[in-house]
This record gives structure tokens, C-alpha cells and sequence, in this order.
């Protein structure tokens, strides 16, 4: 058997320049936040931007981004059209299966976001943003078969988060995917600079780290596409790191 | 939710598979392309007949010639991992079509497009688990592709 969708998924990416794979090991660590972050960022820079919402049982961009009415699947030759959001293409799963839950076991899954990789027609795009679901399970590995990016890996400071972050940051670095940066996102507004957890996980070369402040209002300035000022710096050190 | 454009999806499978067999034919150094066979399952509602005249009129277009496209058209089935109740696309189809695409009985939606999707909109009939596998007649599949050799 020949899967014609392989050969489709290389033609679709044809035309995307950069891809920024943004994962976890953990949930509610702020991945598709930082995603939104730095499609705004991206898209204030005059670039065109588009955002693949992998997160297949909690796939939150289009929400994120004010997406949340009714949301129009269009075919389109080759398959179907992201959706603009604040100038920004999304494609989600959400577009098709709504709010409906989605209990899926793993094969279904690869599949899926085969077909999502090999019917999205984006044309073209500056910047690629892929949001993945935490952990590293099919939605991972099925991506890094069709997709070469760099990778930002979103924790909490937080003992428990980090140590994930790590594992995932050492399986990156065995593939010589070049260095992940690490972004430890500050959601619990501590005081980072002298935390001994963060810095005692961080401190050793080469990982690349950031940290993003905790920002009051995110979730409103996302959902009327606006950048927080807080997080201009940050998002574009990441930016100027991964693509220099 | 809702979803415009008939056959347009067709189009864009018939399209992959075209490509993807002018690609193993230079890949494999092939003067010509005699047959193709190709699967679709009951679930993805692909029109036999759009998805042939497609496919024919594509070849032409990649430069393919007169290609003789074989398709085998299979029932979907499926069985209840939870309670291993087995059942078929024909018995549910009236009603999730129904609820896919209202009173149209037919149209863009999202098992369509990406069949993998049918967990989502369908329970198993016994024990009312979306937890099932697909046993026969999946999605659209290219089995196989005859040529000529250049030697
Ligand atoms: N830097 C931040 N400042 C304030 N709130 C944040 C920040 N990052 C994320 N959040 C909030 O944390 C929650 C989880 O973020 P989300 O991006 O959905 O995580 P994930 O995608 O990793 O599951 C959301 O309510 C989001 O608004
Ligand atoms: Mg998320
Ligand atoms: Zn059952």
C-alpha cells in the first residue's frame, strides 16, 4: 500500500518557510499562550504567520485567538483553508469537531493530523507555529516525521515541570535537533531571578533559557489579537535565538 | 459548523493520488503507468464515479496518458473495543448523516474530509462506547501502481 498522503504533506509545507514547533511535557504550562505571543509578535513584524492547533483533545488556539463562533470548514483544491484570525491562518481540530469531546487512542490520532498536515492549504507563510499537546506521544513524533523546526519547550518554575521540561529537552537534543530553548514561564509570579529550583534545573550549558513574566490580562489582549507590551522583549529574544 | 463545497474534496484526493503516481513513475524511472488500484472505504463518502472521472481527466493533465484506475469499494465496518460488538457503515449511516449534514442527507463534513474523525460522531451500538476500531473499509488507499521500465 502506498500512502498518497506522505507525498502530500511535503507538497503543502512547499511553501512555509520557518516552523516553530512549541511542546511541553506538561499541560496548562501556557503552550498555546506562548504560541499566541509570538503569532502576534510575528505578524506585527510584517510576516505571515500561521498557527497549527495539534492539540487534538484540547485544541484551544482558535479560542485563544476570539475564534469562537461558529467556525466554517472550506474545501478548497487540495484540501481545506485555515480560518484568519487577527490577520493570522489557524488550523484546529476544533474547526471540525466543535466543542464535542474527542476520545481518540493513539493510531487514530497520526492519522489525523496526517490528514490535517496533507489537506491544510496555507499557502505561503513566513512562520509556521505548531502548538502540540503535552507530553511526548503520537502527536510529537507523528510531526517531527513530516516537520523539521526548532522547538521551544514551555515549563512552569516549578520542580515538577521542570524535570519534564528536561526529559523532553534531552530526547530533542538526541535527535540533533540543535539546542531547544527552554521558556519557563512564569504563571505562578514568583520571584525567578534568585529561585534556586529554576536556576539549580538550569544553570548547566548548552540550554538556551528564557523566562516570561506572568502578564495580568493575557487572555483578553489574545482574544482581541493585541501583544501584551509585557512580553515584546521575551518573545522577540526567542525570535532573534531561534532564527539568526 | 458548517461546510461548503461539494466535490471540491474529490478533487483534492484525486489530485494526491495523480501526484503521488507521477512521482513514484519518475522516481522509478517508468516510461508509462498501466494500472492503479485504489480502496475506498464506505465512511468517506467519495463518489466512485466523480472520484474516476477525476482521476482520468488529472492524468492527462500530469502528463500520464491513459492510466486504467481500478476501484475497489468496501463496506465500512467496525468493532466495540470496550464490548466487541461489531457492526457496519449501512446500519449508522441514515442517522449520522443526519446529524452530520441535516436534511441535505449529503455533504462536506468532517468524517469526509478526514474519516478518522467517525469516533467523534459515532457510539458503539450496544454499549454506547466511542472507543472502536475501524475493521474494514477505511479511508481512501492507494494499493498499487503497475508501469513500464525504462530498460
Ligand atoms: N505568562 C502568563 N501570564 C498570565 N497567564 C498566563 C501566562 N501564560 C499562560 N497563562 C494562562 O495559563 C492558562 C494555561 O495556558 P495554556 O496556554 O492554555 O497552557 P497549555 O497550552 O500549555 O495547556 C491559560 O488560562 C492562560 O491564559
Ligand atoms: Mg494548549
Ligand atoms: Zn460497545
Amino acid at each position: 500500500m502506498i500512502d498518497f498522503k506522505d507525498y502530500m504533506v511535503a507538497d503543502k509545507l512547499k511553501e512555509v518557510d520557518k516552523v516553530i514547533i512549541i511542546g511541553s511535557g506538561k499541560g496548562g504550562v501556557g503552550k498555546s499562550t506562548i504560541t499566541s505571543l509570538l503569532g502576534l509578535r510575528l505578524r506585527d513584524l510584517g510576516m505571515d504567520v500561521g498557527i497549527l492547533d495539534t492539540d487534538l483533545h484540547g485544541s484551544s488556539i482558535p479560542f485563544i485567538l476570539g475564534g469562537d463562533k461558529e467556525l466554517v470548514i472550506e474545501s478548497v483544491r487540495g484540501g481545506f483553508k485555515p480560518i484568519e484570525l487577527h490577520r493570522i491562518k489557524v488550523m484546529s481540530l476544533r474547526m471540525f469537531v466543535g466543542d464535542r469531546p474527542t476520545p481518540l487512542r493513539g493510531e487514530r490520532k497520526s492519522e489525523i493530523l496526517k490528514y490535517m498536515l496533507s489537506l491544510t492549504v496555507w499557502g505561503p507563510l513566513d512562520y509556521l507555529l505548531v502548538d502540540l499537546p503535552p507530553g511526548m506521544s503520537d502527536e510529537l513524533l507523528t510531526l517531527m516525521k513530516y516537520v523539521k523546526g526548532k522547538h521551544i519547550v514551555v515549563t512552569l518554575p516549578t520542580k515538577t515541570s521542570l524535570d519534564v521540561a528536561l526529559r523532553y529537552v534531552s530526547f530533542l537534543n538526541s535527535l540533533n535537533y540543535g539546542t531547544p530553548i527552554i521558556l519557563v514561564n512564569n504563571l505562578m509570579n514568583i520571584n525567578i531571578d534568585h529561585h534556586e529550583v529554576v536556576s539549580g534545573f538550569l544553570n548547566e550549558p548548552p540550554n538556551k533559557y528564557f523566562i516570561m513574566p506572568y502578564i495580568h490580562g493575557i487572555e483578553e489582549h489574545l482574544y482581541r489579537g493585541i501583544l501584551p507590551v509585557e512580553s515584546v522583549k521575551i518573545i522577540d529574544k526567542i525570535i532573534e535565538c531561534l532564527y539568526i | 459548523m458548517n461546510f461548503k463545497g461539494m466535490a471540491v474534496h474529490e478533487y483534492s484526493i484525486a489530485e494526491g493520488i495523480v501526484s503521488t503516481i507521477k512521482k513514484l513513475k519518475d522516481a522509478n524511472n517508468l516510461i508509462s503507468i498501466s494500472e492503479a488500484v485504489i480502496q475506498i472505504g464506505s465512511l468517506a463518502q467519495i463518489d466512485r464515479n466523480v472520484l474516476l472521472d477525476l482521476l482520468s481527466i488529472l492524468s492527462e493533465e500530469y502528463g500520464l496518458g491513459k492510466v486504467n484506475y481500478i476501484i475497489k469499494y468496501e463496506e465500512s465496518s467496525f468493532e466495540c473495543n470496550q464490548c466487541g460488538f461489531t457492526w457496519s457503515w449501512s446500519h449508522v449511516k441514515e442517522s449520522i448523516m443526519g446529524e452530520l449534514c441535516g436534511e441535505l442527507k449529503d455533504c462536506d463534513n468532517p468524517v469526509h474530509f478526514i474519516p478518522d474523525l467517525i469516533n467523534v460522531f459515532m457510539k458503539c451500538l450496544r454499549c454506547g462506547s466511542q472507543d472502536f476500531k475501524i475493521v474494514s473499509g477505511y479511508d481512501v488507499r492507494l494499493i498499487s501502481v503497475k508501469g513500464v521500465r525504462n530498460d
